[in-house]
C-alpha cells in the first residue's frame, strides 16, 4: 500500500512538473536533435514544438482550478449507468418463464445491486438527504401512481437522474465560463529589435500578412474526468442498447403472449358468423342482438386496435417519444380490458331474461365471453407489470441513457486533444538576427477573468533558445590595426614608430557550438587580411595581405601580414570599429525571400 | 403516528404466524422505543421487491425472550433493532449510533432478503 501511495506520489510529481514543451532542431540534412542544456540552436535550422498534452492539462488545472463539483456528478451517473446495466441483462434472462417484474425480483443480483447502491448513497451526505426525500415522496404517491414504479428503486433514479440532468447542466455552464484560451508563442530579441512575434505553422496563420492567434480553447478537466465524461457516453450507449433490445421484448411479451387476446379474436369470428345468420337465428329478437353484436365488435374493435398501436412501435432503440406511446397505449390497453367485462354485461343486459337463459346461441357467446373474462384477468396483470417495467425501468434508465449520451458534450467539443501536434518555425523566416540572439517560445494561459480584466494571462511554461551560427561558416569585419613591420629595408620604410595604424578589412572562418557558450562567447575566426598600411610615408597607401585570428566576435584580432609594396612582413593587433562594410559571404545567415 | 399496517407490536401483538407461518417473509425487529424506526420500517414493508416484509416491535424488549427465537442474540444494550432472513437468522443490525432513515432501514431490508439467497 504505502509502495504503491509512494509511486502514485512520485508519477503525479514528475507529471505536474514534466515540460510542456518539447522543442526539437530539424537541421538543414533533416536530422531531429533534442536541445542541449544551453538550448542553442543552428540559427539557419528549423524548430519543431511538440506539446505534452498531459503536462499542459495538469499546468492549465493549476491555473483555473479542477472541477471536483462535475467529477462527483458524473461518478454518480456512471454508477446510475452502470447499474441499469445490470438490471437490464438480469432481464434479458428469459421472458417467457416469469413476468419482467418476477424475473427481476427473484434474482439475487438485484438484491445486490439494490444494496450497493444503498451502501454507495450512505457515504454522500446530501445523496442520502435526496434519496430519503425521494424515497418519502414515493410513498406519498397514490397507490395507483405507485404501482407503475413497483418499487421505489426506479422513482428514486428517476429522481436522482432529474437532479443529475439540471447539476450537469449548471456545471456545464460554469464550465463554458471556465473555459481558457491557450497560446503558443513565440517571440525573437535581436540586438535590432526585440519582441518580434514569429510564426508558428499550424499554432497561428497569416491573414493579410500579419498574425493572428488561433483561439485554442481547452477546458480545465483532468485526465480522469474526461475519461469519465468518456465513459458515461459509452455506457449510455449500452444503456440504449440494452432497452432497445428488452423493449422490443417487452413489445413481443404484451403482443404475444397476451391470452385473452386470441380468445377475443377468435370470438369477434363468432360474433360475425352470428351477424351473418342473425336473421335466421334471432327472428324474435333480431334488432336487440343485431345492437348487441355490433357493440361487441366494437369492443373487441377498440383493443384490436390499441394493441395494434402498440405492435406499430417499431423501434430498436425507443427514443423517449416511443416510450412514451408505448406507456400511453399500453395503460389505455389496461382501461378498456378492465372496463370490459362489465361493459359486456351491461351489454347482455339489454337482452330481455328469457332470451338470454334460453337462446343456445346467445348462451355458447356469452359463456365464450366468461372464459375470455377469465383469461383476461390473468393477462392485466401481465400487461400491468409490463407497463410497471416501462414506465418504472426503460422511461428513468432511458433518461439517465440520454443525460450520459449528452454530458460534456459541449465542453469537449474542443478540447485539449484537438490541439496541433506539432508546431514548427523555420528560423530563415524569422528576418534579420544575428548570433546570440534568443528566440522566447512560451506557453500562455488566457481566462475568462483575463479576458475581462484585459490581462495577458498566465505564462505557464517559457523556454529560451539562442541562435548560433553552427558548423563552419564565414564572417567579415573590419578593423584598425596596429601593424609593425620586421625584417624590412630601412631606406624602404621609414617608420619613426614601432606601430602604425591602418584600415583593415577580414574575411573570417568560424564554427558555433551548440554545447559550449565559452566557445561562442570568445566566437574565435581565423581568414585572410587586407589592409593598407604606408610604411614608406608617401601618402600612398600600400596593400598588405595575411592571416588573421580573431576573438571575441571579431573585437580583438591578431595576424601577420605581407606588404605587397614594401616587400617585408608585419604583424599586427587591432580592434574593431563600430561601422560596416560589404563582405564577401559565403554560408552567412539566411533570409528566406518573401 | 399513523397506522402501522405492517407492524405487530409485542406484547399485545402475536408474531409467532410471521416467525413461525408457512409463508416465507423478511421481518424487521424494532427494540424500544423506537417510534421513527419503526415507522420508517413500517413505510418500507409496503414495498416489497422479493418475500413480503413485516416490522416486529417489541416496545418492552427482554433479552432472554428474544433469544428463544433468536439464539445469536447476545445483548440488546446497544441495539436499535436488527433484520432477519426469511428462516428468522439476524441479517443486520441497527446500532444505537445509526442515523435511522429510509436509506439505513433499506439497507437493513436489503441484507435480510440477499441473506435469502446467501443461505
Amino acid at each position: 500500500m504505502k509502495k504503491t501511495t509512494t509511486f502514485l506520489f512520485v508519477f503525479i510529481w514528475f507529471q505536474t512538473n514534466a515540460q510542456v514543451l518539447k522543442i526539437q532542431e530539424v537541421t538543414n540534412s533533416n536530422e531531429k536533435l533534442n536541445l542541449s542544456s544551453l538550448s542553442i540552436v543552428d540559427i539557419n535550422s528549423s524548430l519543431e514544438i511538440k506539446l505534452n498534452k498531459d503536462s499542459l492539462n495538469l499546468q492549465i488545472g493549476n491555473v483555473t482550478n479542477t472541477n471536483p463539483e462535475l467529477a462527483q456528478e458524473i461518478s454518480l451517473l456512471n454508477k446510475l449507468l452502470k447499474d441499469e446495466i445490470e438490471i437490464l441483462k438480469i432481464l434479458k434472462l428469459n421472458f417467457s418463464s416469469n413476468t419482467p417484474s418476477e424475473q427481476i425480483l427473484i434474482s439475487d443480483k438485484f438484491s445486490k445491486l439494490m444494496l450497493q447502491f444503498i451502501e454507495a448513497v450512505k457515504t454522500d451526505t446530501t445523496l442520502r438527504q435526496s434519496v430519503n426525500s425521494y424515497i418519502n415522496d414515493y410513498f406519498k404517491l397514490p397507490s395507483e401512481e405507485r404501482k407503475k414504479y413497483g418499487y421505489y428503486y426506479p422513482y428514486v433514479v428517476k429522481k436522482i437522474t432529474t437532479d443529475l440532468k439540471a447539476n450537469i447542466a449548471d456545471l456545464e455552464k460554469n464550465i463554458t465560463k471556465k473555459k481558457v484560451q491557450i497560446q503558443l508563442a513565440a517571440f525573437l530579441n535581436t540586438k535590432a529589435e526585440q519582441n518580434r512575434k514569429v510564426h508558428i505553422e499550424n499554432y497561428d496563420s497569416y491573414a493579410t500578412g500579419e498574425f493572428y492567434n488561433v483561439p485554442r480553447w481547452v477546458t480545465s478537466f483532468s485526465k480522469e474526468d474526461v475519461s469519465a465524461f468518456n465513459e458515461s457516453k459509452e455506457l449510455a450507449g449500452n444503456l440504449n442498447s440494452l432497452i432497445g433490445t428488452n423493449f422490443k421484448e417487452i413489445k413481443k411479451f404484451i403482443v404475444n403472449h397476451i391470452a385473452s387476446i386470441s380468445c377475443y379474436k377468435n370470438l369477434a369470428t363468432e360474433i360475425d358468423a352470428l351477424y351473418i345468420n342473425r336473421n335466421t337465428l334471432f327472428q324474435n329478437n333480431l334488432n336487440v342482438v343485431e345492437s348487441l353484436l355490433k357493440n361487441l365488435k366494437e369492443k373487441y374493435e377498440t383493443i384490436n386496435s390499441t394493441v395494434s398501436s402498440i405492435k406499430s412501435l417499431d423501434n430498436n432503440t425507443p427514443q423517449n417519444n416511443v416510450l412514451e406511446n408505448f406507456n400511453s397505449s399500453t395503460q389505455k390497453l389496461l382501461v378498456q380490458i378492465n372496463a370490459l367485462p362489465e361493459e359486456i354485461k351491461i351489454l347482455f343486459e339489454t337482452l330481455p331474461a328469457n332470451f338470454t337463459t334460453t337462446n343456445s346461441s346467445i348462451l355458447d357467446l356469452k359463456s365464450k365471453l366468461e372464459t375470455c373474462n377469465t383469461t383476461l384477468k390473468t393477462d392485466f396483470k401481465k400487461i400491468e407489470d409490463a407497463l410497471k417495467f416501462s414506465v418504472g425501468i426503460f422511461a428513468p434508465f432511458k433518461e439517465t441513457a440520454g443525460v450520459g449520451g449528452t454530458v460534456g458534450k459541449e465542453v469537449l467539443s474542443f478540447g485539449i486533444e484537438d490541439l496541433p501536434k506539432l508546431g514548427y518555425i523555420d528560423l530563415k523566416t524569422t528576418g534579420k538576427r544575428e548570433n546570440g540572439a534568443q528566440l522566447k517560445i512560451k506557453i500562455i494561459v488566457k481566462t475568462e477573468k483575463d479576458s475581462l480584466l484585459k490581462t495577458p494571462g498566465t505564462v505557464i511554461e517559457q523556454q529560451n533558445i539562442t541562435l548560433q551560427q553552427i558548423n563552419i561558416h564565414t564572417g567579415t569585419s573590419v578593423s584598425v590595426i596596429l601593424a609593425s613591420p620586421y625584417n624590412y629595408d630601412s631606406n624602404i620604410v621609414n617608420l619613426k614608430n614601432k606601430f602604425q595604424f591602418a584600415p583593415s578589412a577580414n574575411l573570417l572562418f568560424k564554427w558555433g557550438s551548440r554545447t559550449s557558450k565559452t566557445w561562442n562567447f570568445i566566437n574565435p575566426g581565423i581568414g585572410f587580411n587586407i589592409s593598407t598600411p604606408d610604411f614608406d610615408l608617401d601618402g600612398a597607401p600600400e596593400v598588405g595581405m595575411g592571416g588573421v585570428i580573431t576573438l571575441f566576435n571579431d573585437i580583438v584580432s591578431s595576424g601577420i601580414s605581407y606588404n605587397t609594396k614594401t616587400n617585408n612582413p608585419y604583424w599586427f593587433f587591432g580592434l574593431s570599429l563600430p561601422f560596416s562594410t560589404i563582405g564577401l559571404s559565403i554560408n552567412s545567415i539566411k533570409t528566406a525571400t518573401k | 403516528m399513523s397506522e402501522l399496517a405492517h407492524t405487530i407490536i409485542i406484547p399485545r401483538g402475536n408474531s409467532d404466524p410471521v416467525f413461525n407461518g408457512p409463508n416465507l417473509s423478511l421481518k424487521l425487529v424494532v427494540l424500544g422505543s423506537n417510534p421513527n424506526l419503526a415507522e420508517i420500517a413500517n413505510t418500507l414493508a409496503q414495498d416489497a421487491p422479493t418475500y413480503p416484509r413485516f416490522v416486529i416491535w417489541y416496545k418492552a424488549p427482554v433479552l432472554s425472550d428474544l433469544q428463544t427465537t433468536f439464539p445469536e442474540l447476545n445483548s440488546i444494550d446497544n441495539l436499535k433493532g436488527f433484520s432477519t432472513s426469511t428462516t428468522n437468522k439476524i441479517a443486520s443490525k441497527i446500532e444505537g449510533n445509526t442515523t435511522v432513515d429510509f436509506v439505513s432501514v433499506s439497507q437493513a431490508f436489503l441484507t435480510a432478503g440477499l441473506a435469502e439467497f446467501n443461505q
